[in-house]
């Protein structure tokens, strides 16, 4: 997602910032009543455009919400119940070890202040977050196809130890080790 | 300030000027200093200046972060102060009380974060500054919170000045939106004055601050109340949904007074009028309603959340961005497009803005989706959308109201159009390359907010403080050109009338 999100921006970013620059360089003069009349004509195909562009747009991101009502459809299954609790400055897992390419639910919660739960993949890419909030429970829905360890972040500011708040978890066949609520469990065959 | 006739008349123009210089001026200095405060957190990031990482980044980054905040509603509420005074009889006495009390909350904000350590961020989520793991004590949250309730109680009160002064001028609040427009694009002459675009801006961010205000005021008793009786506690969730509210609104009506600002301004450069239509009028209503509702694309992340309030969130987080793509964007660009406009510093300031607002927004947009935040929400990224709003849209338009009324209010001394534009080249080219390392690290999932990056994205600090160092001395450049200018003897005679207030144009038909 990321670096298509990443070529979108800069393209669009591109395509706007050579419109202001070659209208701010267009030295020549047209009478005002011209280029009135033309800008209605302009304005009414930009906002029909930008609607039809906004309405698939949303119509599609629909399928992308992370929320368990669609996440339900997209990672079908029975998942395995994984208790995460953050607090400064830590992440305390039921489980480290994710069985691979089955749906994982992880319910997210802090003892203190409100923290992110953003889980990244080997190349440092982020394939899932939300939040972990005091009194609320968060539950993020995920399914890791590719064994291998991936870190945990915490990205919401939570105190000075904020960077330094990391994890680990291990995707790979764990059996029925995952969600046994025991503390950290190591992953077998990873 | 037109010519006056009276005595009365011309001691409050004398005021009105010097008070708009010194808020011109005191903006433009808090300008280069909260800067710096972002320079050196780069340099921190880089690497340069890791050693002050612990206990200073983040102390930093809220010194910067609220400052910055309040930096852009004031400087545009001293723009849009400017030029409503120049037509309604707001209170000169009222808008100097706003300037100590904002110097107040300055001294207030560097208490908190310089002094008290106080490092939880502009947005102060709740409940962090009462478990700060040893980073600061909850005093130092004290004087944080007076001082965003005096920038809180400040907009307040200008707008409620605004909306009171401007019912009477104009007639009615319908009147001031431009109501009539709706059913009749060419309202007939009733003898009354018609609204413009500016007022229209005006009174929809006075409209959206009421609300705000009132429920960021509740956040605020809340945490006063925890501050002094430890054992009470609330919702965090709640706190989260009133901080972004207000906070969201904040900001917002700072860019919707910098339109107010561009729609004043740039027409006096391009020669041609800007006047109110009926799609401007639309626009503006559904931004009206939109601001009440896209907040909630800041709790994306917060599952607890009804799904149903999410994706109202992303309706209107899309609804909001029409506006102004169609009214405000569009329409700058038309008004510029062969107009034969000369660009002097003001017109590019302004117009630099404009661009900066585009691309700036257009991250924001991307991130307001919900499918996407996922990925992109609390990376660099929201940095980048942020700085490019604010840093290189707002705060352009800020130095395009410098260069354009410093003449009017400094006893007609001129600000220097060649140090303007290089400025100008320096400050574009450093800007645009800060937002771009924020934007690029958003997507190598570099989180926002950290003191110390995560391995092998250094780099993307490094350039990025380059592109801040740029900005820095494009703003020291301005900065000298101010103090060697108001160093100067004021020319022998004065303009009679400011260009503020841009001579109204028939609308072709």
């Amino acid at each position: 997602m990321q670096p298509a999100m990443g070529v979108a921006f800069f393209v669009m970013a591109g395509a706007l910032a050579a419109v202001f620059l070659m209208v701010g360089l267009d030295a020549r003069t047209e009478a005002w009543d011209t280029i009135y009349s033309r800008a209605g004509q302009i304005r009414r195909w930009w906002f029909r455009g930008l609607l039809v562009f906004a309405v698939v747009v949303f119509a599609i991101s629909m399928t992308w919400l992370p929320y368990q009502a669609v996440r339900a459809q997209t990672v079908p299954g029975d998942a395995t119940p994984v208790a995460v609790t953050a607090r400064q400055f830590q992440f305390d897992l039921a489980s480290t070890c994710i069985p691979a390419g089955q749906p994982v639910e992880f319910q997210v919660t802090s003892a203190d202040v409100n923290h992110g739960f953003a889980i990244y993949d080997d190349s440092g890419r982020i394939v899932g977050q939300t939040q972990a909030m005091p009194g609320y429970t968060n539950v993020l829905r995920l399914r890791f196809d590719s064994p291998g360890t991936y870190t945990l972040h915490c990205d919401e500011l939570c105190g000075p130890g904020h960077p330094f708040m990391s994890g680990k978890i291990e995707v790979g066949s764990c059996g029925s080790a995952a969600g046994s609520g025991a503390g950290s469990t190591a992953c077998g065959g990873c | 300030m037109t010519a006056s006739t009276s005595p009365a008349a011309a001691a409050r123009a004398r005021t009105i000027n010097r008070l708009t210089l010194l808020w011109l001026v005191t903006g433009l200095a808090l300008l280069l200093i909260l800067g710096l405060a972002g320079l050196t957190m780069r340099a921190i990031q880089s690497g340069i200046l890791k050693d002050l990482a612990f206990p200073w980044f983040y102390p930093i980054l809220t010194f910067h972060g609220i400052g910055m905040v309040a930096i852009v509603v004031l400087t545009m509420l001293a723009g849009c102060w400017y030029l409503f005074a120049q037509r309604l009889p707001m209170s000169t006495t009222v808008w100097a009380g706003c300037y100590v009390a904002s110097v107040v909350a300055v001294v207030l904000v560097i208490v908190s974060t310089l002094v008290g350590h106080f490092g939880t961020g502009w947005t102060f989520l709740y409940p962090l500054p009462y478990q700060s793991a040893g980073g600061w004590d909850t005093w130092a949250f004290v004087p944080f919170l007076l001082a965003v309730t005096i920038v809180v109680v400040e907009l307040l009160v200008v707008d409620l000045e605004f909306l009171w002064r401007g019912i009477r001028h104009y007639g009615s609040l319908g009147r001031m939106f431009g109501l009539e427009y709706l059913f009749d694009p060419h309202p007939k002459d009733d003898g009354r004055p018609r609204t413009d675009l500016p007022t229209i801006a005006m009174t929809v961010t006075s409209l959206t601050w009421i609300p705000a205000a009132l429920l960021g005021a509740i956040l605020v008793v809340l945490e006063l109340v925890q501050v002094f009786v430890p054992s009470f506690s609330f919702s965090a969730l709640l706190a989260k949904n009133l901080t972004f509210f207000a906070g969201h609104m904040l900001v917002n009506v700072a860019l919707y007074m910098g339109a107010g600002l561009v729609y004043a301004i740039l027409p006096a450069y391009t020669k041609r009028p800007w006047n109110v239509a009926r799609y401007a009028v639309i626009g503006w209503l559904a931004t009206t309603v939109a601001l009440w509702f896209a907040f909630y694309h800041h709790l994306y992340q917060d599952f607890a959340q009804p799904d149903a309030v999410q994706v109202v969130g992303q309706v209107f987080s899309y609804v909001s961005a029409f506006p102004a793509l169609v009214v405000s964007l569009l329409g700058a660009v038309i008004l510029v497009w062969r107009s034969g406009i000369r660009w002097t510093a003001a017109p590019l300031f302004i117009y630099i803005g404009l661009s900066g607002w585009a691309i700036g927004g257009t991250g924001a947009i991307m991130d307001s989706t919900a499918g996407i935040n996922q990925y992109m929400h609390n990376t660099l990224w929201v940095a980048g959308h942020f700085h490019g709003i604010m840093a290189t849209g707002v705060m352009m338009f800020f130095l395009g109201v410098l260069y354009h009324a410093f003449p009017g209010v400094a006893g007609g001394r001129r600000l220097s159009e060649a140090v303007g534009r290089w400025a100008a080249l320096l400050i574009v080219v450093g800007g645009y390359t800060v937002v771009a390392m924020f934007f690029l690290s958003g997507t190598v999932s570099e989180p926002r907010r950290y003191a110390v990056q995560l391995p092998g994205t250094e780099w993307l600090a490094l350039v990025g403080l380059v592109g801040a160092v740029l900005v820095g001395i494009g703003g020291l450049l301005i900065g000298g050109d101010v103090l060697r200018t108001l160093g100067r003897p004021a020319p022998v005679s004065v303009p009679a009338e400011s260009p503020a207030e841009p001579r109204p144009a028939a609308a072709p038909a």
